[in-house]
Parts: structure tokens; C-alpha cells; sequence
């Protein structure tokens, strides 16, 4: 499967370790980046202090942004391979956790009003799953002062939308890590075992962990 | 926002590559065609035994930033095979931001308002038949512009 996908996504819920796997990732596959900009979000600090008046302000600079980064994509293929940390459907997720009924609404107007009507869809999405004391962790470990007001319930809540949304994903083949027990990002034999699971993917489905 | 971009091509088949700019553009998120202008022949500057220049204005609609705007459009031309031989290369495509709102930018990679397009009759011509009261930041309007390009030559194709 790894070799036959060109546009990669790492996912999961924040402190999970996407990005730092999506880089080590693009390095060993000598492919393009593309990363989300959470640094550039002016209110996302403001939003972990303040959730409740800063949601509506974060989702759209997200969404925006997200249409920036779509628009200057140009075509993936044969040519060029890209690895990601994000899909475009997370922006939906994160909205019906964060907003109100009504500016849910009202986002949802905005959303599918410039949402193009077909967007390029990964063809091999690895979601990194792990549970909420091991994102606080990584979370405080990285140490950013942005995310310094995260707590873990919201944690929970964000990991449990995760699990929902990827229990019915099927825009992609799928292969879920356990990220409580495998370490990808840090530790080189988790990393190569990965590797080789991805390439030998078959399914449209494939968990991994010391378990399965 | 509104955006102005402006179109040129001198090999292949420049009408077939308007068309296709004007549908990448149109496919963007949250960005539509409003209008563009006809397709305009003009001898190119500097370089003998080349193809005349066709050139045209197209004006957007749009949600994206500049500078991913600006992305964007070097995606489409490299797309439609721009070749870049050297700095006056014949080309199948050239798109440039002539305008962005009233913004003014100013960095080494991208310059609104497009830094000569006030001094040119194929950049002005083609946008003062579809804006022609459209104000370039620091010059003015476009058709108290046209004056000042009278002497170059343009034909409508």
C-alpha cells in the first residue's frame, strides 16, 4: 500500500505525535510536507483560556487557512508524493466539539459555501490512537505555551470524536496505531515496523499494536 | 476579494490555455470567475523571431489569500508546461496578480499591485475593458491610465 499512495495523512487527536510521524515519514519517503499551521492561528491561545468565546474565531481562522493551504496545493500523482498531519474534515469534527448549536449552523453555512465541491482525497490515512493521560503527557513534554490551558478532558472529549469519526471512515484505507504501546515517532524499531506493515497492507482496514 | 490576474501566452495554443486557466482558477476554494476580457495580440518586447504575445485580464472572486493565490497560480502554470529557458522565453502560460482588493504587498516574491502593469498596454487595455474605473494603489485609475500606453501596440484578436 505504501508504495502506491501518494498523498499521505497522519491523524489523530492533539498530543497524539502526527505531525513528528508525518515528517519522519515524508524524510524516509524523500516526499513534499504538508502541515498544519496551528502557530499561525492568532486565537487558538486565546481559545484553550476561553473556549466558549473564542471557538467561532479559531474554527473559521482554521477553515480558512485550510482553503489557503488546498488552493496552493496543485495536483498530487505519480510526479510528487505529499504527507500530511491533517485531513480537511478534521475543521468538522473540532466544530461540532467546540461550537454552539447556533454557530454551528452558521459555520456550516460558511463551510459549504467555500468548501470546493470535490477536494483531493489521501489515498492512505494513519490515525494514531492513544488515550487521553498519554496526550496530556506528549502535550506537556512539548511544552508549547499555546497549549498550556489544554485539559484532559477536553482531551478525552477531542480522542473520543476521533474514535467516532474514523469507526466510520471510509474515504481511504485506514491503519490505525495503537500509540499508548507503539512509539513510531521516537523509537526506530517502531518506526521500521510500521514501515513494513504499511507496505504490506492489503485491506481497507488494518490495526496495529502489540495486540493485533 | 477581488482579484485581477493577467494572462499571457506565446506558444502552443494560447486560446485552448485561457480556457483552461480560467477553469483551474474557477476550481480554487471559494473562488469564481467574475469576468475577463478578450484576448489581445501583441508583438513581444526585447526579442526577435518569437511568436506575438496574446494577453488577456481575468478578474476573481475569492476567499484565498494572496500568497496562496499566488501558489496556486505557479501550480497552474507549471501544470501547463510554462517553459523557463530563459528570462523571455517564449511561454505557454504567464499569469500574473495584477491586483488584490486595494492591498499593497510588498515582498521580494510577490508585489501588488504588479509592479509595471501600469506601464503596459496589455495589462491595461484588457483590465480597462472590464474595470476600466478600477483604482491601482499609488497610480490611479485604469482609464486615466490608458493615455500613457497609447503608443503601444495592441490589437483586439
Amino acid at each position: 500500500m505504501l508504495d502506491k499512495a501518494h498523498y499521505i495523512v497522519v491523524e489523530g487527536p492533539i498530543g497524539a505525535g502526527k505531525t513528528s510521524l508525518a515528517r519522519r515519514l515524508a524524510e524516509r519517503l524523500q516526499s513534499e510536507t504538508l502541515f498544519e499551521q496551528a502557530e499561525h492561528n492568532p486565537f487558538l491561545s486565546r481559545f484553550y483560556q476561553d473556549p466558549e468565546r473564542w471557538a467561532m474565531a479559531t474554527q473559521l481562522s482554521f477553515l480558512y487557512q485550510r482553503m489557503d493551504q488546498l488552493a496552493a496545493l496543485g495536483p498530487i500523482g505519480e510526479e510528487r508524493r505529499l504527507v500530511s498531519d491533517f485531513i480537511i474534515d478534521k475543521d468538522k469534527l473540532f466544530a461540532a466539539q467546540n461550537l454552539s448549536t447556533d454557530e454551528l449552523a452558521l459555520y456550516q453555512r460558511i463551510h459549504d459555501d467555500i468548501k470546493p465541491a470535490q477536494t483531493t482525497q489521501p489515498d492512505l490515512v494513519v490515525y494514531l490512537q492513544a488515550r487521553p493521560e498519554r496526550l496530556m503527557e506528549r502535550i506537556r513534554k512539548r511544552g508549547l505555551d499555546a497549549e498550556r490551558h489544554i485539559t484532559e478532558a477536553y482531551l478525552q472529549q477531542i480522542a473520543d470524536r476521533y474514535t467516532r469519526y474514523f469507526y466510520q471512515y471510509e474515504a481511504a484505507p485506514l491503519f490505525i496505531v495503537d500509540a499508548g504501546q507503539l512509539n513510531p515517532v521516537d523509537n526506530d524499531e517502531d518506526f521500521e515496523m510500521l514501515l513494513a506493515r504499511l507496505r504490506d497492507m492489503r485491506g481497507y482496514r488494518e490495526f496495529f499494536g502489540y495486540g493485533g | 476579494m477581488r482579484a485581477f490576474i493577467a494572462f499571457g501566452a506565446n506558444l502552443g495554443d494560447p486560446s485552448a490555455a485561457f480556457v483552461s486557466a480560467l477553469q483551474q482558477l474557477g476550481a480554487l476554494p471559494g473562488t469564481r470567475v467574475v469576468a475577463h476580457s478578450s484576448l489581445y495580440r501583441t508583438a513581444p518586447v526585447g526579442v526577435e523571431h518569437q511568436p506575438d504575445y496574446i494577453n488577456a485580464v481575468i478578474e476573481l472572486k475569492t476567499i484565498v489569500a494572496a500568497r496562496a493565490l499566488l501558489a496556486a497560480m505557479l501550480n497552474i502554470e507549471h501544470h501547463n508546461g510554462r517553459r523557463r529557458d530563459f528570462a523571455m522565453a517564449p511561454r505557454s502560460m504567464d499569469l500574473d496578480l495584477l491586483l488584490y482588493g486595494e492591498a499593497t504587498i510588498n515582498e521580494d516574491d510577490l508585489q501588488v499591485p504588479h509592479p509595471r502593469m501600469h506601464l503596459r498596454a496589455f495589462t491595461l487595455v484588457p483590465l480597462a475593458e472590464i474595470a476600466p474605473e478600477i483604482v491601482i494603489p499609488a497610480h490611479g485609475r485604469v482609464i486615466d491610465l490608458l493615455p500613457g500606453v497609447a503608443g503601444q501596440e495592441i490589437a483586439r484578436c
